[in-house]
């Protein structure tokens, strides 16, 4: 969920979003990839097959369209389509990019080197106390 | 090990890509310190 917090600050700075408005939402099936929701109470939403090549394929052709070779979203397949607040208490990493947001500053900055430095020691069995947080 | 690293370091503007640079590496020296600091207490 780090990266999920690291998102959240991508997303003040990216939309000039504030902390308050950016919400994390758990979607287990990962068919709903964005939404933007407009003064009006619109909500627009981004949906696509849960496949890396999709985004990556617009970044790379934006603002055409290419074939990025994912299958066609079968909503039928699908079933539903669940959303769930995050369990701040399971995911620490989460409270923590947003205290790190709201702090401003450098804070932000501290969250990422402390998070590259404590992320590869999560591989290692003898360090389990300096496991980056989930 | 995040979380200390953070109560440790003030949050200080930033204005600049250096300044950012400096925060970042004010933070990899203190964050490594806490993990010595985790690896003599579990030896």
């Amino acid at each position: 969920m780090m990266n999920k917090g690291l998102e959240v600050i991508e997303a003040h700075w990216l939309f000039g979003a504030a902390p308050e408005q950016i919400q994390v939402v758990v979607h287990p099936q990962s068919v709903v990839h964005s939404m933007v929701e407009f003064t009006d109470g619109s909500v627009i939403a981004q949906l696509g097959h849960p496949d890396m090549r999709t985004p990556i394929a617009q970044a790379l052709a934006y603002p055409d369209r290419v074939d990025a070779g994912v299958p066609p979203l079968d909503l039928f397949g699908v079933g539903s389509l669940g959303f769930e607040p995050p369990d701040f208490a399971r995911f620490p990493a989460l409270g923590l990019a947003y205290a790190a947001l709201n702090s401003g500053g450098s804070a932000p900055a501290t969250l990422n080197a402390a998070n590259e430095v404590a992320s590869p020691l999560s591989w290692k069995a003898g360090c389990r106390s300096c496991r980056s947080p989930p | 090990m995040i979380e200390e690293t953070l109560s440790a370091l003030d949050s200080v503007p930033v204005r600049t890509l250096e300044e950012v640079l400096e925060a970042d590496a004010r933070a990899r020296m203190r964050a490594v310190k806490i993990v010595d600091r985790f690896g003599s207490h579990a030896a």
